[in-house]
């Protein structure tokens, strides 16, 4: 089998080829693989807005995610942290073309099959879970077929990843794994890169807690971990208290080997915990708080420009939001540049494009809209209400910024004769009424593309409505269905290329999500912690924070 | 033999009244508070100087200025605007959840009182009253309106079913009391010998005379509604935002005061506490002033 080389540097846009240029003349001072001090044995305390409802792919929530990533560590390959010279930060190469994004992680080497539908990973020697079983391609093997049993995220990823059933992983031998898959899939490795849910499990650990009814051991992971991660979770009690411990057998060890998470709803008593010196780290801040802590000489903020993509959604389910012209005269009635500067203090960008700016081939050329009341107006009168309609907007109670969003796109919407009812749902009913796209429209901020490509990103949330959940506003247009498809199995080059814009034209054209603004990743911690590393799941990977000179 | 004739001053209802409110500062103070809120009810959305729902242009979290004298709010809407804006829907919300319960209330009070000591069917009634009431009463009211609104969702009309659904006991329990005393009184048996039907007693002799406890507590239970209003808006289950609301509007507020932002929350919290206390100092007014005893 021949090593993969299929990135096309013709495809490379300007803006990642200066990216590029910027991060290669930097990455020589700043070493973002640099393992973090050997001496250093350091507790961190932190403070979550909420309990992960389960630590497994049943649940898909923010701190979920969190403690996914940091007990499970991901899968065979993963994100090549580069140094952002403007931002002073390593995070992941997202920018770059294809393939250059990845490196290994548990996989030491791999190779493609020529025809593309084979691909064989090596695995390290040596990498052992917290209870001290080493990996081997038989963990790789129940950690897929119980995926395939599960039917969630991991599965999800089998459909992405072209993988058709739990038989198609197989062990050549114990330190190999192989995967057969349908067809050419240029977007393998990146997938693989973002693979957090699903473990892969210490399946020698899971199998004791398995029984005959539950030969899974679902019930025993839903509030246990059994990985090969950096941490180990000691201790879970939910809504009060978390702790993740150092997996002894991670390599390289990580300088942190105590997390204490204690968890604490509201912003602001996370933010005056950190202040007074109580936690080392706040989850889930707002802008104004963030503005705060960089006011305050023992705190900073991590920045680093990321792939949120906050947007107003109209739900196709609804007769009104599945007339495009609706859908364009909301999007021109947006009060684009009033998010930006109330909600998020002018921090962050306008979105103007399905893909994020940081990945390769976003163009903001095909998202015409500003905000233009009159011209709102009067494509509303043209799609037949001139006098507008009454709606309602659901959001999460939990995301005061979105509260705030919605606030404002309210004013601008009654100013065109628009109607509108807020509807602030917990986090729970809003979650559930969205995915079973019972809402009329919503404002949200939970949507991130882990995978660096627009074939991606449009074909998890606005594509395929009858098999993608994610796809919340039901749009289901057929041109863009059949372009994402493509894009899978289309090899990076001038024609994928053409796609990928075209994607991002239809996107502009028929507007299925308003796009608002992207605030950035932001991290609030006390100073002298270093190592922060963004990575698109937008969590913070303890084991890579150390403290600066002890 | 002389003419003798007495000078007295005339005494109506009005001139007790103003005689009896001159001497209490408090139930004065009360009175105005609650005319006050009763206006703003009335006129406060059209007499303040910016919309109430209204994001304004330019930067959010202004603190108080002549020209916002209590600052702005994170989507830059003028809080005082907001702020005498907010009883319309706090005050409608009260009044009528409160009406729904004092009318429920003593209904099912009187019947409660007057049958209580009967046989058969009326004495059971009286119980399975009584019994229902213990059972709403037996959980934290708070916690209850919560799990009301929660079971049918957020919104005006839900709050208002909540808040009376969970007034009916209070009422009830006052009017039931009074009436156990009232049916006791001679005049009740007279009427009995004139021939009147025992509900036509209960109804009409009886109830105007047990009226007394129900009516002085109106307006502390408006007050108390007021609060449990704000209280489920405080927690989002009371009324949408960006309707301005007290409870909301001090939810809203309450995070920016770690950030330094402390008007947002302090004047809509001040002008209800200084609400509720009103509607607290007319209701012991009142019932000082309805009592015969101390009439006497």
């Amino acid at each position: 089998m021949a090593a993969s080389t299929r990135t096309s540097l013709a495809a490379l846009t300007l803006g990642s080829f200066l990216a590029l240029g910027a991060t290669g003349a930097a990455a020589q001072a700043v070493d973002c693989m640099a393992a973090p001090p050997a001496d250093q044995d350091l507790t961190l305390v932190a403070a979550y807005a909420a309990s992960p409802p389960a630590v497994d792919e049943t649940a898909f929530t923010m701190e979920v995610e969190n403690i996914l990533a940091n007990t499970y560590g991901g899968d065979l390959v993963q994100y090549r942290p580069v140094y952002w010279t403007e931002h002073k930060i390593c995070g992941a190469g997202t920018n770059q073309e294809g393939e250059k994004q990845v490196m290994g992680r548990w996989a030491e080497s791999w190779t493609e099959a020529p025809d593309g539908k084979s691909w064989q990973f090596k695995l390290r020697r040596g990498i052992k879970s917290f209870r001290g079983n080493e990996m081997t391609c038989a963990d790789y093997q129940w950690t897929w077929a119980r995926g395939f049993d599960m039917k969630a995220v991991r599965f999800f990823f089998s459909k992405v990843l072209l993988i058709e059933k739990a038989e198609d992983v197989t062990c050549p031998d114990p330190y190999t794994v192989q995967f057969k898959i349908k067809d050419r899939n240029p977007l393998f490795l990146q997938l693989l890169a973002m693979n957090y849910y699903g473990g892969p499990f210490d399946s020698t650990e899971a199998k004791k807690h398995a029984t005959t009814a539950d030969p899974w051991a679902k019930e025993w992971l839903k509030t246990n971990t059994a990985g090969f991660g950096p941490y180990h979770m000691e201790k879970h009690v939910p809504g009060e208290e978390l702790i993740l411990v150092r997996n002894p057998g991670f390599s390289p060890r990580p300088a942190v080997g105590r997390v204490i998470i204690k968890i604490v709803p509201d912003s602001a008593t996370r933010l005056a915990l950190l202040k007074r010196g109580q936690v080392d780290y706040a989850m889930r801040l707002r802008q104004r708080e963030y503005n705060e802590i960089e006011k305050d000489a023992n705190l900073q903020v991590a920045f680093h420009p990321a792939n949120f993509i906050p947007y107003f959604g109209p739900v196709q389910t609804n007769p009104i939001m599945a007339k495009p012209k609706v859908r364009q005269a909301l999007a021109w009635a947006m009060p684009y540049q009033d998010i930006l500067n109330k909600v998020y203090f002018g921090r962050g960008d306008l979105i103007r494009s399905i893909t994020p700016k940081i990945y390769p081939n976003s163009t903001e050329e095909f998202w015409p809209y500003r905000e233009d009341l009159a011209k709102a107006k009067q494509v509303l009168a043209e799609a037949g209400y001139p006098n507008g309609f009454e709606m309602t907007i659901s959001y999460d109670k939990a995301i005061s910024e979105m509260e705030e969003v919605c606030t404002l796109v309210k004013s601008n919407l009654e100013k065109i004769g628009i109607k509108v009812q807020l509807q602030g749902l917990p986090s729970a009913v809003y979650s559930d009424t969205k995915f079973q796209r019972k809402q009329m429209a919503h404002c949200d901020n939970f949507q991130w593309p882990w995978v660096a490509d627009t074939g991606y990103t449009a074909w998890v949330y606005l594509t395929h409505p009858e098999v993608n959940v994610m796809n919340a506003v039901k749009n289901d247009d057929p041109e863009l269905n059949k372009l994402t498809e493509m894009m899978f199995v289309t090899a990076f080059g001038p024609e994928r290329l053409k796609m990928d814009r075209r994607i991002q034209q239809r996107v502009g054209e028929d507007v299925p999500w308003i796009f608002l603004v992207n605030p950035g990743w932001r991290e609030a911690m006390k100073k002298g912690w270093e190592g922060f590393t963004w990575y698109p799941d937008n969590n913070v990977h303890f084991e890579r924070l150390y403290k600066k000179g002890t | 033999m002389a003419d003798l004739t007495l000078d007295l001053p005339r005494r109506t209802a009005t001139t007790d009244f103003v005689a009896f409110a001159r001497g209490r500062p408090g139930f004065l103070f009360g009175l105005a508070v609650v005319a006050l809120s009763v206006l703003l009810a009335v006129f406060g959305p059209l007499i303040g100087p910016y919309p109430t729902e209204t994001a304004l242009p330019g930067q959010p979290l202004q603190p108080p200025s002549w020209r916002h004298p209590m600052g702005t709010d994170v989507s830059n809407m003028d809080i005082l605007s907001r702020v005498i804006a907010a009883p319309r829907i706090d005050l409608t919300i009260a009044l009528v959840s409160t009406a729904i319960a004092f009318v429920v209330g003593v209904l099912l009070g009187v019947v409660s009182g007057f049958f209580g000591g009967g046989r058969g069917v009326p004495r059971l009634m009286s119980e399975g009253i009584m019994r229902g009431a213990d059972i709403i009463q037996a959980f934290p009211v708070f916690i209850f309106a919560l799990a009301l609104v929660g079971f049918r969702g957020p919104g005006t009309e839900n709050v208002v079913a909540a808040l009376a659904f969970l007034n009916v006991p209070y009422f009830l329990r006052i009017t039931r009391g009074a009436v156990l005393q009232v049916r006791e009184r001679p005049f009740v048996e007279a009427q009995r010998c004139a021939g009147n039907s025992e509900l036509r007693i209960a109804f009409v002799h009886v109830m105007p005379n047990a009226l007394t406890p129900p009516l002085a507590n109106l307006s502390p239970t408006i007050g108390f509604s007021i609060l449990l209003t704000s209280g489920l808006s405080f927690v989002g289950a009371g009324v949408p935002v960006p309707t301005p609301e007290w409870g909301s509007m001090i939810a809203i507020g309450a995070s920016n005061m770690m950030t330094g932002q402390w008007w947002t929350a302090l004047f809509p919290g001040l002008v209800l506490g200084l609400t509720i206390l009103g509607y607290a100092l007319v209701g012991d007014g009142l019932k000082e002033y309805l009592d015969p005893v101390n009439k006497r």
